[in-house]
């Protein structure tokens, strides 16, 4: 049970994430899931959730950040055409595994959610896009979907109300992009996942041209808690503008890495020192990558940010899905560039010029550049290459593949320079 | 409206326009590759960016919305190094091979390397190499120039509806790929190497033959189908090389057929010179010899006079001149795919154009084969079904439209009677009806249920009908044709301005023979009876090949062996060996001439290719024929043969306008229509018919003695071959028969064919293709099928 | 005194002197002329003399039919017909050129981007007919193929100033 003073708040979607057999409807249920379900679909309306979410002040879990409130209440009503919402669980952003924990423990918390908000924006038809990969968070999302069913908490007349609502489950293919809201809509429809352009933007015109909201899990297993204790309790924890609290999944040099669910605004060293059990290496990290490997990277300066979305942004950075991948001074940055260079060549869609070829191109230099055969002249072209493909693309895709590079241009140009050095003296 | 700024320039554009759409109405460069006015907008080649003040990156201009007061900036350093940029990573792996690239000098992606790009490539690892694709007889493909603009994908989607083309795989190996290996099911296949910016789609007949800058423009008319498209003839000295369609034209897509028609313009079936017989042999001749050879054809004798629909306006006209001061009550007949001569009540011609097809609330197709006879009027209702709009079609076969048919019921022949009369019940119940609607329907007792699709389209708001040729060509066409005149009038769709009764004509300039000829034509096959009969002494063929096309070869045969033959034309058809004179008249694209099509779209050609031989314009060759007979002819030059044509058709005021006064068109020239005759169903013709009925199938490749010269399309026809004999699987089974070698029962006599069967057929129908192996029987209104010995 | 010194001047035949005396001055100096054809002048490597059209050292004709040369001829006196090889590859069916409309600007040789249509330093190719002068295409192989050596010593020679 989460305490209902704000003050106390550690936790909310991992409250109960210890729990054995939470998975189980009635472990859940004992634990207090679906107990406030009833309330909101009998006392509840669609302007009260919405204003709810609204001053909470929850942000999008994803990566972009964006109220999610401010995204519900744009969904244009009675259209004549349905409204969909689809969770989006396809967690594919390098260094992110806080989702795929959710739904493995956890999964009625999501379910929960999901029925709340499909209760907000009128949906019918609701589905959780899961990445191909997760075959058994899958399975656990199944097994819960079906004991929600029976227990008639989803399909028709749910527990005796009006409010009908069917929640499916579908298997990505394996595809990062998939991850971009309007590809994953793509793909559901059954095309192959490519971005959308925008506007339209999915809340008028998404799956199959409906009104569609596209929320991360972790957005959607927060919702449960705001409308139980109210939006004004959520507002309550972490700072203002970053309420709540946040999964960060921390990897790289730290001696436990994992995820770790603090409110908003505890610092990255309070964070890696206190919950990570501290750095491998050093007393500083020597690059943190804040939000996943499509964000800008931080170096030892910012050590002390506090953990919020805006805090970040001035950093230079972004707070994205909160995966922290901590490097220190062992990591070979060039190599480290190279394998996500890699990566992004490989998931680019392919439909955008600069995305298409400009990944690949980057990937081949950086591979020459680390194997010792870089030249000067590499690193402007690796400079132009990733500087003009960021921001000139449908989706973010080619932004997150250039940071990392003119990230290490940046902070470390010596380092890459070194490398060049290797064959040539 | 919106308002903005472009270049600090105060523009003024629909609200929800594009930005690059604002600027390319304003006339300011900005340079892109995927976007296409006709395709959807894709986005992709990011070669259009933009700045707006106030955002904080440069924004695709193709897919974003101008908005009020946006300032757009279409020049400046930031966007010169993005372009340059852009340019870079297009030809990472574009092959440096544009001196044996056909594109080259035409090329967008050559004049923005100029414009934009840098002299130098820093890429220096491997490059893509992505294999070339079959994609059939009229594209040429070389995928390493590809740029994954993905127009050509997006054409098969939206345009041609076929979506054999895709994207297969992603980021660097992505590529465009033909679906299935096997030429592309398109009757408009030829336009992607016209849609596509680069070389990597290209024109395969006239693939590394010719460059851009050789090629001189002729602007002409297309007469492989009523649509009559505005074309372009591209010509190196005299050899034509490309046909395409023109420029701002108001169809932005040809279709094959009209396209590759051009290789019939150098085949050896042209008549380039006036021809004799001696003995067996056709030998040249000159002029003078010819013409008084045909005098003493033509003098006192009993002529039939068959002539093709496709000439130019002053030389239908002339060939009128022909008839009224040359000869003596001769026989006139020019369609040869309708039986039935009597005037209908709406006569060949739309009341429509093809973009308010797009428009309109219903649109109900009765008996065409749409996608066959007129590719682009069905690209049109493509368009249409893509934005959800219905189209209903009633006929005897569900024709392959590559497009979305709301409702689809099939009917025989016979049956079109009791399709009408239930339409008609359904409208006299809401209480809709027409004088002369219930004395129609007493004539009909049965009533067919697709007669209620009808019903329900003709009670939208705004209505098209397309008759087609299963109607136009029926033996009483003209009762059926009342019928559907009287339930339009009933239905409220034959007033002025929202009349929607459409007939799909069969050639070029059908208003004008209808108003010219109406009353003095007979039927084709009644010609050929009379020569048969013995009661003709000579047929003059102008341009037409009964023998190849129409529905009466088999006569045809019969009557040409008995009379002399004088052939007036520029391509002889399936004529060889038949004629004893042969006289050569300017092809289409080799005159000034006017042409009106379908719509009444009137079409001037003004500067033609040169004359191949000694051809003239068929004008001048008739008023030689004119004087040779010993008459005055009023008209020696084209301005004073086109007073003369506004004499023989005062109220074509729209030909007066663009002739003399220079004016564009205003006015479309109507159809005609025939008010006065009532004509009422002949049920009992019908009873007493064979069995099954017939209907012929026509492929696009085989039609027309143009199409059949061009080798280029004999090719596609062969691709895209037609079954020869088919029915319903039903119909066989209720006469204990199986599909195989059957005989057929015709007037013609007892033949065996392969008779196939599908299921997309109506039952109770026998179809049979047009040149195919069972040709001559296409030309039969009903047959009975008996087993194989 | 004028009248004693024209006198004097056409008397002693001074102008035959003086003109012998330039005579005599030559007659000892280095002769510049040359005795053609026993004799020739060297020619420059950018001569541009008959056209000749190359190959590659495998046997394969450089030519792939881009028509710049005939678009880019001032005088119009090329004329190429092309289609596609059997073997996929675009060539020529025909070049020509007429050389009595050929004006020798060399512009053909520049806008050439594989180097095969160039001028030789041949330019005793006389004849007396009109036809002779009319090139075919294996005419000018066969110039090609006889003056390879020279072609590619030139075209070393000039490579650098390209």
């Amino acid at each position: 049970m989460l305490s209902s003073d704000p003050k106390k708040v550690q936790r909310i979607c991992f409250a109960n994430i210890e729990v054995e057999n939470m998975n189980k409807l009635e472990v859940a249920k004992a634990h207090g899931a679906y107990a406030f379900l009833p309330t909101v679909l009998k006392d509840f309306d669609a302007d009260k959730i919405i204003d709810e979410v609204k001053v909470s002040g929850l942000r999008g879990r994803g990566g972009a950040g964006f109220p999610t409130g401010l995204k519900w209440s744009f969904v244009p009503r009675n259209t004549g055409k349905p409204t969909y919402l689809l969770c989006n669980a396809d967690e594919g952003e390098p260094g992110t595994f806080k989702d795929r924990d959710i739904m493995r423990f956890d999964p009625h918390l999501l379910i929960e959610g999901m029925i709340m908000a499909g209760f907000a924006l009128g949906v019918k038809d609701a589905y959780i896009y899961i990445r191909g990969e997760f075959l058994h968070e899958y399975n656990v999302m199944c097994a819960a979907i079906d004991e929600a069913y029976a227990a008639n908490l989803l399909g028709d007349n749910i527990l005796g109300t009006d409010f009908s609502m069917n929640l499916m489950m579908h298997r990505g293919a394996g595809a990062y992009i998939c991850g971009e809201e309007t590809a994953l809509i793509e793909s559901l429809e059954g095309k192959s996942g490519r971005p959308r352009f925008k506007p339209p933007f999915p809340a008028v015109e998404g799956f199959y041209g409906c009104p569609t909201v596209v929320n991360n899990v972790e957005t959607l297993a927060t919702v449960p808690a705001i409308l139980e204790h109210g939006g004004a309790w959520h507002a309550a924890i972490g700072r203002p503008n970053n309420t709540g609290c946040k999964i960060f999944s921390v990897s790289g040099n730290v001696n436990k890495p994992g995820n770790y669910e603090v409110p908003m605004g505890t610092s990255l060293k309070t964070l890696v020192e206190d919950y990570c059990g501290g750095l491998q290496h050093g007393t500083v990290p020597k690059v943190v990558i804040p939000g996943g490997s499509s964000t800008p990277w931080l170096t030892a300066e910012h050590y002390d940010v506090p953990l919020t979305y805006d805090d970040i942004m001035k950093a230079g950075s972004f707070l994205g899905s909160g995966a922290i991948i901590i490097l220190d001074e062992t990591a070979d940055l060039v190599a480290v560039t190279r394998r996500l260079a890699h990566f992004y060549a490989h998931e680019s869609c392919g439909q955008c010029t600069p995305c298409r070829e400009g990944t690949g191109w980057l990937e081949r230099v950086l591979t020459r550049v680390d194997a010792g055969n870089g030249t000067e002249a590499d690193l402007v072209v690796l400079n132009d290459a990733s500087k003009h493909m960021a921001g000139r693309t449908i989706c973010a895709l080619a932004e997150g593949a250039a940071a990392p590079i003119l990230s290490m241009l940046k902070y470390f140009p010596d380092e890459v320079r070194a490398k060049l050095a290797e064959k040539s003296s | 409206m919106t308002v903005l700024y472009i270049n600090d320039e105060e523009v003024t554009v629909p609200a929800g326009t594009s930005i690059l759409e604002a600027c390319r109405e304003n006339n300011v460069e900005v340079p892109y590759f995927c976007y296409h006015p006709e395709l959807s907008v894709a986005a992709n080649c990011r070669m259009c960016l933009v700045e707006v003040e106030g955002w904080n990156k440069p924004a695709a201009s193709c897919c974003t919305p101008v908005s009020e007061g946006m300032k757009v900036v279409t020049q400046s350093a930031g966007l010169e190094k993005d372009r340059s940029m852009m340019m870079e990573y297009l030809l990472i792996h574009h092959p440096l091979d544009c001196p044996v690239c056909d594109q080259g000098g035409a090329c967008k992606l050559q004049d923005y390397a100029v414009e934009h790009g840098v002299g130098r490539g820093r890429y220096t690892e491997v490059k893509r190499l992505p294999s070339d694709k079959d994609l059939g007889p009229f594209v040429n493909t070389c995928m390493t120039r590809c740029i994954h603009c993905t127009r050509c994908v997006r054409f098969a989607d939206e345009i041609a509806g076929t979506g054999d083309m895709g994207v297969l795989n992603r980021g660097d190996h992505m590529k465009i790929d033909g679906i299935v290996e096997d030429a592309l099911a398109s009757e408009l296949s030829g336009n992607l190497g016209d849609i596509c910016p680069v070389g990597a789609l290209l024109d395969k007949p006239s693939h590394d033959v010719s460059r851009p800058w050789e090629m001189t423009r002729h602007k002409s008319t297309c007469t492989a189908c009523p649509q009559g498209c505005d074309i372009v003839i591209e010509s190196r000295a005299d050899e034509v090389m490309r046909i395409r369609p023109l420029k701002g034209g108001v169809e932005p897509w040809i279709c094959d057929r009209g396209r590759y028609v051009y290789d019939a313009f150098r085949s050896d079936k042209r008549i380039l010179s006036p021809m004799l017989r001696v003995g067996d042999k056709l030998e040249k001749a000159s002029w003078d010899d010819a013409i008084e050879k045909a005098v003493t054809m033509l003098k006192g004798k009993r002529v039939g006079i068959v002539f093709s629909p496709d000439w130019s306006v002053e030389g239908l006209a002339a060939i009128r001149l022909l008839h009224d001061i040359g000869l003596e009550n001769p026989k006139v007949a020019f369609d040869l795919h309708r039986r039935d001569s009597r005037p209908f009540a709406f006569d060949e011609g739309l009341t429509m154009t093809t973009e308010s097809m797009e428009q309109v609330d219903q649109v109900v197709i009765l008996g065409s084969d749409l996608r066959q006879r007129f590719p682009i009027l069905m690209q049109r209702l493509r368009k249409r079904a893509n934005l959800g709009k219905p189209v209903t079609r009633i006929g005897a076969m569900h024709y392959r439209t590559n497009s979305e048919i709301a409702n689809d019921a099939l009917v025989r022949p016979r049956d079109w009677y009791a399709v009408i009369a239930r339409a008609m019940d359904q409208l006299k119940v809401l209480g809709k009806t027409a004088a002369g609607m219930d004395e129609w329907m007493g004539k009909v007792e049965a009533r067919h249920e697709a007669g209620k699709l009808l019903a329900d389209a003709l009670l939208a708001d705004t209505c098209a009908l397309l008759v087609g040729e299963e109607i136009r060509s029926h033996e009483d066409a003209a009762a059926l044709i009342h019928g559907l005149d009287l339930l339009m009038r009933a239905a409220g769709h034959a007033e002025e301005g929202q009349d929607g009764r459409n007939l799909l004509p069969s050639g070029m300039n059908a208003q004008l023979l209808s108003a010219m000829f109406n009353g003095t034509r007979t039927a084709a096959g009644e010609v050929f009876a009379a020569a048969i009969a013995g009661e003709l002494d000579t047929l003059l063929l102008i341009g037409s090949d009964p023998i190849g096309d129409g529905l009466f070869s088999r006569k045809a045969k019969e009557a040409l062996a008995k009379v002399d033959l004088l052939q007036v034309g520029s391509i002889s058809g399936d004529m060889v060996g038949l004629a004893d004179i042969k006289l050569p008249a300017a092809a289409y694209s080799e005159i000034e001439g006017t042409f009106i099509n379908m719509e009444g779209r009137v079409r001037v050609a003004e500067n033609p290719l040169r004359s191949l031989g000694e051809g003239r314009p068929l004008w001048k060759v008739m008023m030689r024929l004119i004087q040779a007979l010993g008459h005055d002819v009023p008209a020696v030059n084209l301005t004073e043969m086109r007073e003369h044509v506004l004499t023989m058709a005062p109220d074509f005021t729209a030909l007066k306008d663009i002739w003399f006064a220079g004016k564009a068109q205003e006015d479309f020239i109507p159809a005609q229509r025939n008010r006065k005759n009532v004509f009422l169903p002949n049920v009992a013709k019908m009873n007493a018919a064979k069995g099954l009925d017939v209907v012929g199938r026509y492929s696009m490749y085989k039609e027309g003695a143009w199409v059949r010269a061009s080798k280029l399309l004999a090719e596609a026809g062969r691709i895209h071959a037609l079954d020869d004999v088919i029915v319903h699987p039903d119909t066989l089974a209720e006469m204990k028969l199986q599909a195989g070698d059957l005989t057929i029962m015709s007037n013609v006599g007892a033949e065996r064919f392969t008779v196939g069967t599908r299921t997309d057929v109506s039952p109770g129908v026998v179809f049979v293709s047009k040149r195919g192996t069972a040709g001559d029987i296409s030309g039969e209104t009903s047959v009975d099928l008996g087993g194989g010995q | 005194m004028n009248f004693i010194k024209r006198h004097l001047k056409t008397w002693l035949l001074w102008e035959l002197v003086i003109g012998l005396s330039l005579t005599g001055r030559y007659l000892f100096k280095k002769k510049i002329t040359v005795e053609y054809p026993e004799e020739r002048t060297p020619l420059s490597p950018r001569f541009r003399g008959l056209h000749a059209l190359r190959r590659y050292e495998s046997g394969e004709e450089r030519c792939i039919a881009c028509k710049l040369c005939e678009v880019t001829c001032p005088a119009l006196a090329i004329t190429i017909e092309s289609e596609e090889r059997a073997d996929g590859s675009r060539r020529t069916t025909r070049y020509d050129i007429d050389m009595t409309k050929c004006i020798f600007c060399g512009f053909c040789q520049e806008a050439c981007p594989v180097d095969a249509i160039v001028e030789t330093q041949e330019f005793e190719y006389a004849s007396e007919t009109r036809a002779a002068l009319y090139y075919t295409k294996d005419m000018l192989l066969n110039v090609g193929d006889r003056y390879e050596p020279q072609i590619a010593a030139n075209l070393a020679a000039d490579a650098r100033y390209q």
